[in-house]
């Protein structure tokens, strides 16, 4: 499999984009919260009557809501990160880990031409992806580097 | 020699021991027709030998003026394989049963059959554990009341012949104790079959199982609860021969001929299908929905294990001359350990034996090869990374502390050292979201030694970067601390420096290789 063709050759509906939860914009922070660590994803899309308008991550968490817990009961509206940035869902694989790598972001919505959301792009999906391509050499090695075999077992 | 084979008879092949099996025993007439069917053969009895592993038709071999070797449970077909590998001129016949050859010995018996050894494999199926007196067996229906089930078997059985099917035999069929010309001939088949031959045959054993084969030997009911199977011919049975089998989608059904349905109707019978999907379905006829089919289910040619085995040895002779087996005993890995307590070292024995044309090596690599993107990014150090420095504090950095430098650092993590600088622990955005937000928790009061990950994961430089690829997509850690060779902390490798390794390292030019 050719690593390089695929990253410009498969979009980001390729990788997996599940990575999210989704809440509506009057669910309080502590809500959400609860919703994101139960479903263990570390990312949520802000939605109105079906549309996003915006994004609360765990980073979000470290830097503006551990500390301030008076936050807790707030709207999540008055505390997210409002009109994310989106990536198309036709983008190649390329195009997004250039943009991304470039930018602070570690999740992204990704949209479909009308704008309807399908899903978020995270860091860890494109690892993943790309670890996919070589399931021998990376999924199939030792615990540890230094427990490498130089030769084949019994050699 | 030939004439004297030829001159062989029944009484050629009885030996002197006393045959002990329970009278009345469906064993008898199974070493009946062996004797009966050896001496047609004309195979010398020197070339033969009889290989058995536990239970009461393992006595067999006893009885048999042959070779023979009464060997250990289940394992039969184990040593008979060892045998006509190191002996391809021998004939070799495997005797074993149900609990034998499907029980203690599946796992021997299924892979005797897929390597396709050239031996004769005759399985008493009983449906019992005769010689251990009674208890249910892998091939005792469902409900099967037995002294160790008193209440009835619990557990499917097994179909002997689908068994042998889906290992990949090249040569299955089934006969019966009481059909005796039948066994016969079926014997005679086997013989002839150039690969693994497996004969089921239904076998009575009238103290602990009686009957469990009668639907198919009582005179006044056999001829309608079984079919002989035929090659070439359409399956029929029925004491009137007026039933025979149809194909019905994939399932088969018994139809009555007449009234519309002849015989070009039905089923007909071809052992030599390449697909096994004609014997497999036969094998599924069972008592009482169908009648039990007798005969060959399939017979088809394929290379001879010991033949492909025995050839390949000739081969490496003529290219590499005769191997020395001392050499290779004393090759690589062993140790003479000195006499006495005074002995200082251990002396090691190691001569290196020309392996590489044997063996390739498994890191060998061409190297003119150009280094491509591929490799690069699997098995090149971590050391060619841009990797940030790591924010490093102190164990007893408060929450409070350790949020606060995360945000002014921008950093999505702490490590945590000891006072020798050596790596602690690691501490992460994914910590406080997982074990601190939307707790009652005084950041100020605990620190985050408590809530760090301890001795975590740690990579040195010189390790391949394919490795933080393997800890990040099978673990999921979005951060790596990288150390130098004593454990202190150099770089911290995290999702985003692959990504940006990754955006980097492949041009647009996207040529197919």
């Amino acid at each position: 499999m050719n690593l390089n063709y695929s990253l410009h050759n498969d979009t980001v509906k390729h990788v997996d984009l599940s990575f999210y939860v989704e809440v509506q914009k009057d669910n309080r922070v502590n809500q959400v919260i609860a919703k994101m660590q139960t479903s263990q994803r570390k990312c949520a899309l802000v939605m109105d009557q079906g549309k996003l308008i915006g994004i609360f991550t765990a980073h979000d968490i470290a830097r503006r809501v551990i500390d301030q817990s008076e936050a807790l009961n707030e709207p999540i509206e008055t505390i997210m990160t409002p009109d994310p940035l989106t990536l198309k869902s036709d983008i190649t694989l390329i195009e997004a880990i250039r943009f991304m790598s470039d930018k602070p972001h570690r999740y992204m919505p990704v949209v479909d031409a009308e704008g309807r959301v399908l899903g978020t792009l995270t860091h860890y999906a494109i690892i993943k992806y790309m670890s996919d391509h070589f399931p021998e050499e990376i999924y199939n090695l030792p615990p540890t580097p230094d427990h490498f075999a130089s030769t084949r077992d019994g050699a | 020699m030939a004439d004297a084979i030829e001159t062989l008879t029944r009484k050629d092949f009885v030996s002197d021991q006393e045959v002990r099996w329970c009278p009345g025993c469906g064993d008898y007439a199974i070493l009946a027709q062996m004797q009966r069917v050896l001496p047609e053969m004309g195979i010398a009895r020197e070339d033969m030998v009889f290989i058995s592993g536990i239970g009461c038709s393992s006595r067999f071999p006893y009885y048999m003026n042959t070779y023979g070797l009464h060997t250990i449970h289940g394992r039969a077909a184990t040593v008979a394989t060892g045998l006509k590998v190191a002996n391809p001129d021998l004939h070799v016949w495997v005797i074993t049963g149900d609990g034998d050859s499907l029980s203690i010995g599946g796992n021997h018996l299924l892979h005797v059959l897929r390597r396709n050894v050239d031996l004769n494999i005759i399985l008493f199926n009983n449906a019992i554990y005769g010689l251990t007196k009674g208890q249910y067996s892998p091939t005792s229906p469902p409900g099967t009341r037995t002294y160790s089930s008193p209440m009835g078997s619990v557990e499917q059985d097994f179909n002997a012949i689908s068994v042998a099917l889906a290992a990949e035999a090249t040569f299955v069929a089934r006969s019966v104790d009481r059909n005796t010309k039948h066994m016969a001939e079926i014997l005679k088949r086997a013989t002839e079959h150039r690969g693994t031959s497996f004969v089921e045959i239904y076998q009575n054993c009238n103290i602990y199982n009686d009957g469990a084969w009668f639907f198919a030997t009582q005179a006044d009911v056999k001829d309608d609860q079984t079919v002989i199977l035929e090659h070439g011919q359409p399956i029929i049975f029925g004491k009137d021969r007026d039933k025979g089998i149809r194909i019905n989608g994939l399932s088969p059904e018994v139809v009555t001929l007449g009234n519309g349905v002849s015989e070009s109707d039905l089923l007909a019978h071809d052992e030599t299908l390449d697909n096994p999907a004609h014997a497999y379905l036969l094998s599924r006829l069972t008592h009482p929905d169908y009648p039990v089919p007798f005969g060959v289910f399939r017979c088809v040619e394929r290379p001879i294990y010991e033949e492909q085995i025995v050839a390949q040895g000739r081969q490496a002779v003529e290219e590499r001359g005769a191997g020395d087996l001392n050499a290779l005993y004393h090759a690589t890995d062993t140790w003479i350990v000195p006499e006495g307590p005074d002995a200082e070292t251990v002396q090691e024995i190691h001569e290196e034996l020309p392996t590489s044309n044997i063996i390739p090596d498994i890191d060998q690599e061409d190297p003119m090869a150009p280094r491509t993107a591929l490799q690069q990014l699997l098995y090149d150090p971590i050391s060619s990374l841009d990797l940030p420095a790591p924010e490093c504090v102190s164990a007893d950095t408060s929450v409070a502390d350790a949020v606060e430098t995360m945000r002014s650092k921008n950093m999505g993590c702490l490590l945590v050292v000891d006072k020798q600088g050596l790596l602690r622990g690691i501490f992460a955005q994914g910590d406080l979201f997982e074990k601190v937000a939307g707790r009652d928790i005084d950041l100020k009061k605990i620190t985050i030694d408590s809530l760090m990950t301890k001795d975590p994961t740690a990579l040195k430089t010189s390790d391949p970067i394919g490795h933080l690829l393997h800890l990040m997509s099978l673990h999921g850690f979005r951060h790596i601390p990288i150390v130098d060779p004593d454990g202190r902390p150099v770089g911290l490798a995290s999702f985003k420096v692959m990504l940006k390794f990754t955006g980097g390292l492949f041009s647009d030019d996207i040529s197919p290789n």
